[in-house]
């Protein structure tokens, strides 16, 4: 009960920093593509990589692991937005940025997460 | 609707609702003035204007999204190697929902300043999580569960556009019964 709270504050912790940093990095830019949702997704795999690496080699506790990982990261991350902004780009007409942002995100997605992973089995 | 006023209006979607409507006017005048290089940076903002309370609401949403993800976790464990149906679920819902209430806050609603921040940034955004299924996939395939992580993704995708595109298409009706009721 008490680790669920914990996760969920950790959750709302990430929550907060998505959307500060979503409204900081939108407004570097003019292009129509969700950078910001991109940026947080890509970094947050990082971590959980990371995180899950760090619980296999290092004997980080459970309920570390679980705080950082499940509570921080996923409040952090978001798959709700990414499939929202795919979808309101292609339906704005970016077809090439919608098809760009579900692809690339999951492709440095996976080699953030692989190289979080391989950072914490040093 | 003239160019600008859709502009802004698709400007407004994917950048947050405009949280105070004079800044964001004059900020799509700048963007969208054919005289005004769009690289111009002279004199504009370049870091935004943060309100508080709405992170405050994006706080309360985030509690209640986390938690909830991980209860369905607790409840429906994925066993090394499976599908991960719990996150692949909260994934999906999330994807309505968020579409849902995006519609509703940006096309159907009055303007509000928190709905869209509890529930949309804050719930969905906690509920969901890209960083799960990314790191789901990597140990799948290092596991020897490729086959696994192709569906798990394919589908996570498939799955996610579909629930979005329907809460679009649902929020898009309850606007469109709405207009039919009131006479313009």
């Amino acid at each position: 009960m008490i680790l669920a709270l914990t996760v969920g504050l950790a959750a709302s912790v990430g929550a907060a920093c998505r959307y500060l940093l979503d409204q900081v990095v939108q407004h570097q830019h003019d292009q129509t593509f969700p950078w910001g949702t991109f940026i947080i997704n890509v970094t947050g795999s990082l971590l959980l990589g990371f995180v899950t690496a760090l619980a296999e080699h290092h004997g980080l506790p459970k309920t570390a692991t679980t705080i950082i990982g499940v509570g921080f990261a996923g409040g952090y991350t978001t798959w709700s937005t990414y499939m929202w902004e795919s979808l309101a780009l292609a339906e704005m007409g970016a077809w090439s940025e919608a098809a760009a942002n579900i692809v690339a995100s999951l492709a440095v997605g996976f080699a953030a997460a692989a190289a979080g992973f391989g950072l914490g089995q040093l | 609707m003239t160019r600008i006023a859709k502009s802004s209006r698709i400007r407004a979607r994917l950048r947050g609702l405009p949280i105070d409507p004079d800044i964001d006017a004059v900020e799509d005048r700048r963007h969208h003035d054919p005289s005004v290089s769009p690289f111009a940076t002279a004199g504009r903002r370049r870091w935004p204007r943060i309100d508080w309370s709405v992170v405050a609401a994006v706080i309360v949403g985030g509690f209640f999204g986390g938690v909830t993800r991980y209860a369905v976790e607790l409840a429906w464990p994925t066993p090394t190697g499976a599908f991960p149906w719990a996150t692949f679920s909260v994934n999906t819902t999330g994807a309505f929902v968020l579409a849902l209430t995006l519609v509703l806050v940006l096309e159907v609603l009055p303007p509000t300043r928190y709905v869209r921040a509890i529930v949309g940034t804050g719930f969905c955004g906690a509920l969901t999580t890209f960083s799960s299924v990314v790191t789901s996939v990597d140990q799948l395939v290092a596991h020897g569960h490729a086959d696994v992580a192709v569906g798990y993704v394919v589908a996570s995708i498939a799955a996610g556009l579909a629930a979005a595109s329907f809460g679009f298409a649902l929020g898009r009706s309850v606007a469109a019964f709405g207009t039919t009721e009131e006479p313009a």
